[in-house]
């Protein structure tokens, strides 16, 4: 008695004997597929565009697969939805899970953290999805940079966005005269006229931090396109963070936030886009997936989106950067991986994918969508060439500080912070060479 | 006369205790050892991957490393936050449970007031304030204007710890109040009508009868607030995320562990980060201790 109630805590532990569960439930799961009822449980975070998108898919499953329903485990969209993601994985209690890409560490990033993804990965609690048909409807671009890790493929990506770019109420700039600006001295002469009309030119999401780090990443790419070679000469030393294109970075950053509406610094991503949608700025440096947000919030308001024209040079400004947003992955412990792989199958079917892709209001992976959401269609062109941006590519070594473990720390920047751009630079540039030292 | 004999008497006390031991041993006192034998490991959070021996490792990091005045600015942080706290908490509750003791019209109701907050959870009282110093036409910021300036409140670098020390102790004063109220209650009356006879008026009576019978209470109040604020992390983590120079150790400690940004799965790490937090509040509560215990045996 004893022993049976010790081995199932052990077991439910999950540490002791991995190979007895899963060698008995395959054969198991293949013969009672067809019949016995399956609850997929689907881990992801609280978009509402997506969950909206998915449930419309769950539903139309349902219905193909009368015996398998599927089960939303969600929670914030940030830390804790890593942590969910933790736990759930490491108690064997995941199906299909939601994750960005994979975005393994290059060899030169010495001592640097593994990505989580890329850790689940090498213990073995992801599945090997190489070779499954359906994922052949997907662009290889997009499964090769978001999906493949050591010459496999562990999932499928639903979507990208691009989150350098900046939405503009269309009424207001038609109203001032202003065009869209292809320069910074251009978009800060659209700024200034904003400001003198009675408008707050910009609006930011400055207390939840993260939106300041995405939009300065923009910045950077704007004015630095080659990413990947600056990341390697970071970590080589023949570039330093007191060089001229960091402190022009913040620069530019902080004209931009001198620009932004009065206390920005209280407002939350949750709010923000009511700040733009009621009129009370003209323009919102965000993330695309906002764009069915902004449109709930205010379904009259016309409005576009462009690149942050950062850098001095026109070409450079035309190009959006971005990352893949939703994976789904298969938990390779899962007692249901067969319907968990038909789900996947599922969605990514053209006619169902397209009806999610416009729903989600992400940006297709795979070829040949049509978009009905007008804002997509017209943006479709203009962000097909995203290429993927900075914080993809690089990467903080371990025990990295605030500084040191961003290429643009502009939370502490005036007036978001209490530093000058000068300042800041030195401290990054400190904060990298004591982390250089330690990273082996 | 017990049936069962003598030596059934002498063990069946611990016999009673051994269930609760225990299970104190098995989740409580079991895995705080267990942290720091990891705190000497590169332990990660995923299952299934292998962890080794680093030694020192982690403590090197954690000391040398481009993060460490981050780290050294919230140790001493927690001591200012847990020093406010303590003494800011233990003197609103023993005022308020003053208060409601005297016995004014509706006490029963305040003594309920009072408590909600503790009954509501730090996520709810933590949201509710975010919403009261929303600096975009929040109650707050309103007051604020009266007084002709305005602030980012919890997006400033300034303001944001201190109204975190303040929703912290509004948050937990009902657990003090509460446990002042009985010791309030325990101090004879007869007590208070001496000192009346003797002339000893509100002032006089509560330094020299209250005051000192409310000995032990302090000592459990302060030990408990000293203790908790020194742990704390979900306040902070609900109204700042830890920006704005507000995280704390205990913050510090879940950012290591759970945080979020690649990689962030370093329960090893973490566990050292939880080894240092240890000491702080060891050294805190042995002095707390030390210190009231004498007080508590003069009196």
């Amino acid at each position: 008695m004893l022993s049976c109630s010790m081995a199932l805590v052990f077991t439910a532990c999950g540490s002791a004997s991995p190979e007895a569960g899963s060698s008995a439930a395959p054969s198991a799961a293949a013969t009672a597929s067809a019949e016995k009822p399956i609850t997929l449980k689907l881990a992801t975070w609280e978009q509402p565009s997506n969950l909206a998108a998915l449930t419309k898919i769950n539903e139309k499953f349902h219905e193909k697969y009368p015996n398998i329903t599927i089960k939303f485990d969600t929670s914030k969209p940030d830390a804790a939805y890593q942590t969910l993601l933790q736990t759930r994985l490491n108690a064997n209690d995941a199906d299909i899970v939601t994750d960005f890409a994979i975005n393994a560490k290059k060899d030169w990033h010495k001592g640097s953290a593994v990505p989580s993804l890329q850790q689940y990965i090498d213990a073995g609690l992801i599945e090997d999805l190489t070779g499954q048909d359906f994922l052949k409807n997907y662009d290889a671009a997009a499964l090769k940079d978001s999906m493949t890790y050591k010459d496999k493929v562990w999932g499928v990506n639903l979507g990208k966005v691009t989150y350098s770019g900046v939405f503009y109420n269309k009424d207001l700039f038609e109203k001032n005269g202003l065009q869209v600006p292809k320069t910074w001295n251009e978009m800060l002469a659209v700024a200034q006229k904003l400001q003198i009309s009675g408008v707050a030119p910009f609006t930011m999401a400055g207390k939840d931090v993260w939106p300041l780090n995405m939009v300065a990443g923009g910045f950077l790419q704007a004015i630095e396109p080659d990413v990947e070679g600056l990341d390697k000469k970071l970590w080589a030393g023949e570039v330093k963070f007191t060089d001229p294109l960091f402190t022009e970075v913040l620069t530019k950053y902080q004209q931009m936030l001198n620009y932004t509406e009065k206390d920005f610094m209280g407002v939350d991503y949750a709010s923000v886009v009511g700040r733009f949608a009621s009129g009370k700025a003209a323009m919102l440096p965000d993330g695309i997936w906002n764009a069915s947000a902004i449109e709930k919030a205010n379904p009259d308001m016309k409005f576009g989106y462009f690149p942050m024209p950062a850098s001095d040079k026109p070409e450079n400004n035309q190009t959006f950067f971005g990352k893949y947003d939703m994976s789904l992955l298969v938990a390779a412990k899962s007692p249901n991986k067969e319907a968990a792989i038909k789900y996947l199958a599922f969605i990514s079917q053209p006619e169902m994918y397209s009806e999610f892709i416009n729903t989600a209001g992400l940006l297709a992976t795979q070829p040949n969508v049509t978009f009905t959401n007008a804002f997509l269609q017209e943006m479709a062109p203009a962000v097909s060439g995203m290429q993927l941006s900075m914080e993809n590519i690089w990467q903080a070594p371990q025990g990295s500080g605030d500084y040191g473990g961003s290429t643009a720390p502009v939370q502490f920047l005036k007036p978001a912070g209490l530093e000058s751009p000068q300042e800041i630079v030195q401290k990054m540039q400190q904060e990298w060479e004591v982390e250089m030292k330690n990273a082996k | 006369m017990y049936t069962f004999g003598r030596k059934w008497r002498k063990l069946a006390p611990y016999g009673f205790l051994l269930p609760a031991l225990l299970i104190y041993l098995l989740f409580a006192f079991g895995p705080s050892m267990f942290t720091i034998v990891y705190s000497f490991t590169d332990i990660s959070g995923v299952s299934g991957v292998g962890w080794h021996w680093i030694g020192l490792d982690n403590y090197q990091e954690l000391f040398h490393s481009a993060r460490t005045p981050v780290y050294v600015a919230s140790a001493k942080r927690t001591v200012v936050f847990s020093l406010s706290v303590t003494l800011l908490q233990t003197a609103i509750g023993l005022l308020l449970a003053i208060v409601i003791n005297s016995k004014l019209r509706g006490h029963l109701f305040y003594r309920s007031l009072v408590f909600m907050p503790v009954v509501l959870g730090v996520t709810v009282f933590g949201l509710i304030w975010t919403l009261m110093f929303n600096p975009m036409d929040g109650p707050m910021q309103k007051l604020w204007g009266l007084f002709g300036s305005s602030s980012t409140f919890l997006g400033s670098y300034t303001m944001a710890f201190p109204i975190v020390i303040f929703v912290q102790i509004w948050g937990a004063m009902g657990y003090t109040t509460v446990i002042f109220l009985a010791g309030l209650q325990t101090i004879p009356g007869e007590l208070y009508e001496a000192g009346y006879m003797d002339g000893a008026r509100s002032w006089s009576s509560f330094i020299h009868i209250t005051w000192p019978m409310l000995a032990p209470t302090v000592t459990v109040n302060v030990l408990l607030a000293i203790i908790g604020s020194l742990q704390t992390f979900d306040i902070v983590f609900v109204l700042t995320g830890g920006h704005f120079n507000t995280s704390i150790l205990g913050y510090e400690v879940y950012r290591s562990a759970f945080g979020g940004n690649a990689g962030n799965l370093r329960q090893g790490f973490a566990s050292s980060v939880a080894v240092l937090q240890f000491g702080i509040v060891l050294v805190a509560a042995v002095i707390a201790q030390f210190y009231l215990r004498r007080r508590e045996v003069q009196i």
